[in-house]
């Protein structure tokens, strides 16, 4: 049997366009405040994993080794993990079986994306992603993946623009009130239908920022957790599972990769109503139709419903079922690894009634976060829950 | 239908990944480069371990406390820590990598030019391009020299 584990602190740094601070440097921000929210040292920590995607981002290849020093990793077991997008939620997942096995009392999950330094635009990084024979000759970018999946999406459930839009106008109005976020907005759906078409349906306002930033989060078994606090928050549940690289072999319209991941993590953590026994939820929205697929993957919409959910009003951050109340990508910002480390954070400040004016109006105590990246193949899951 | 298995015929292709990056210093980067302009250096301090460290970090690695008092560290109070030769290119270079005591770190750069031949231990010191050629670059130590 695994140990329990729980998450004693949470921190990180603005996510913006560009930063002056090195990766190394804001990986220490971030750190730095996971550790002070814990309310213990360094050399407290037992292990560290850091978890960084692309090195073209931030130019600097063994990104891992690099980032070491400011991640608290020095002269410690220390590990960097990789799954692309999807990083940011599976770097505390690498966490709790350091935790869980044993091996260690205390770890420290970082993760950082310093995306600016790559010119002309982070998005080259990218275009090596695909096969070389197949792909790469007819200059395929994400954004034309992306456009095919949510084309493919609308289509298998008559899904409208401007319903998706509506997930974009929510996150960037939540991000509002986060101090972090470098896109927060009061905007309508008429503003993203008329904002600029990128690869159609892809428009300007669908998609979330390119950012710097980094965050953080401290693992501690529940012996050592019951010693800050006599109502930890514990990890109940984690899953990941990943699809082929053909993509074109897939499913566009449904990601059954992140059921698998889901339905793991709810096995671990007893769920069997995920819709009911979960309070709320920070599902990765790098685009806004990404937020209504992920729902349906995480079993909390059928196929092709998440859209009404989204326009009832049931996932606004007072409503019945909050869906990224911390602004989400879209709004506070995509630094790619810490994007998905940053919805872990919130989950915790939730849990924990320190998301100030970002906290959802009802009493929560499971909160879940999610990731997906690699070639729009991977998924992480993370339930966190709070008696 | 018979693939060709003659390597001539085999098809391949070159291809190249269009990359090109900006990089900022960082907080302590900037401020040390700004100060190498001046023909200065600085080592930030950690009060808690007592000890100095160049090239600047704005934490310490050991204790992770946040950095935020610098000290001078005398471009004259370097040693060799150790060399090697680069015989390839234009010429024999020396590269040297020097540090200095009770500072933890070190500064990579050549040795001046001419008949003098580094030793480990042998003391140093920075010698600063002029001024008007400065950039704030590593570079801007134009060399070291024996003292």
């Amino acid at each position: 049997m695994p140990r329990k584990v729980c998450v004693i602190g949470a921190g990180m740094t603005l996510f913006r366009r560009r930063m002056l601070e090195t990766p190394k440097e804001l990986a220490f921000e971030a750190t730095r405040m996971a550790l002070e929210s814990a309310g213990i040292e360094r050399k407290e920590v037992d292990t560290v994993v850091a978890g960084s995607a692309p090195d073209a981002f931030d130019g600097v290849h063994m990104k891992g080794e690099y980032l070491l020093d400011g991640s608290g990793g020095y002269a410690r077991p220390y590990s960097r993990v990789f799954v692309g997008g999807a990083t940011g939620v599976y770097t505390p997942i690498a966490a709790w079986w350091h935790v869980a096995s044993g091996l260690s009392d205390v770890c420290l999950a970082v993760a950082e994306e310093k995306m600016s330094p790559l010119q002309p635009h982070p998005q080259y990084a990218f275009w090596s992603i695909f096969d070389h024979t197949i792909e790469r000759p007819l200059g395929v970018t994400l954004l034309w993946i992306f456009a095919l999946e949510m084309r493919r999406y609308m289509h298998a459930y008559n899904i409208k623009e401007e319903e998706i839009a509506l997930v974009s106008v929510k996150n960037k109005a939540n991000a509002l009130d986060h101090p972090c976020a470098q896109l927060g907005a009061k905007i309508t759906v008429e503003d993203v239908m008329k904002s600029e078409k990128m690869v159609w349906p892809v428009k300007r306002l669908d998609v979330s920022p390119t950012s710097d930033g980094a965050a953080a989060v401290v693992l501690a078994s529940e012996e050592f957790a019951k010693r800050l606090t006599k109502d930890p928050v514990y990890v109940a549940g984690c899953g990941w599972n990943i699809d082929s690289t053909y993509w074109t072999n897939r499913d566009l319209s449904y990601p059954q990769y992140l059921e698998n991941a889901a339905r793991m993590a709810y096995k671990q953590a007893g769920i069997k109503n995920p819709r009911k026994e979960i309070d709320f939820a920070e599902v990765y929205d790098p685009f806004d139709y990404k937020e209504l697929h992920h729902m349906e993957g995480l079993q909390f919409a059928k196929k092709g419903e998440a859209p009404k959910m989204t326009a009832s009003g049931m996932t606004q951050r007072n409503g019945e079922f909050p869906i990224n109340p911390s602004g989400g990508l879209l709004g506070v910002g995509n630094p790619i690894a810490a994007a998905g480390m940053m919805k872990v954070c919130e989950v915790y400040f939730q849990l924990t009634n320190q998301a100030g004016k970002r906290q959802v109006k009802k009493e929560v105590h499971t909160g879940l976060a999610q990731a997906w990246g690699d070639l729009m193949q991977y998924s992480s899951v993370l339930i966190l829950r709070r008696n | 239908m018979d693939l060709a298995l003659n390597e001539e015929e085999l098809k391949r292709w070159s291809d190249h990944i269009p990359l090109m990056w900006k990089y900022t210093a960082g907080i302590a980067g900037e401020r040390f480069l700004q100060l190498l302009k001046q023909g200065t250096l600085q080592a930030s301090v950690c009060k808690n371990c007592n000890k100095l460290f160049l090239p600047p970090k704005i934490f310490c690695k050991d204790c992770f406390a946040q950095l935020n008092e610098w000290r001078d560290v005398s471009p004259d109070d370097g040693f060799i820590y150790s060399f090697t030769s680069l015989t390839s290119g234009d010429g024999r270079r020396t590269v040297v990598l020097v540090k200095f005591d009770g500072v933890e770190g070190g500064l990579l750069g050549f040795f001046k030019p001419g008949r003098e031949e580094p030793k480990i231990g042998m003391k140093v010191r920075a010698v600063f391009k002029p001024k008007q050629e400065r950039k704030g670059s590593l570079s801007d130590i134009q060399y070291f020299e024996k003292i």
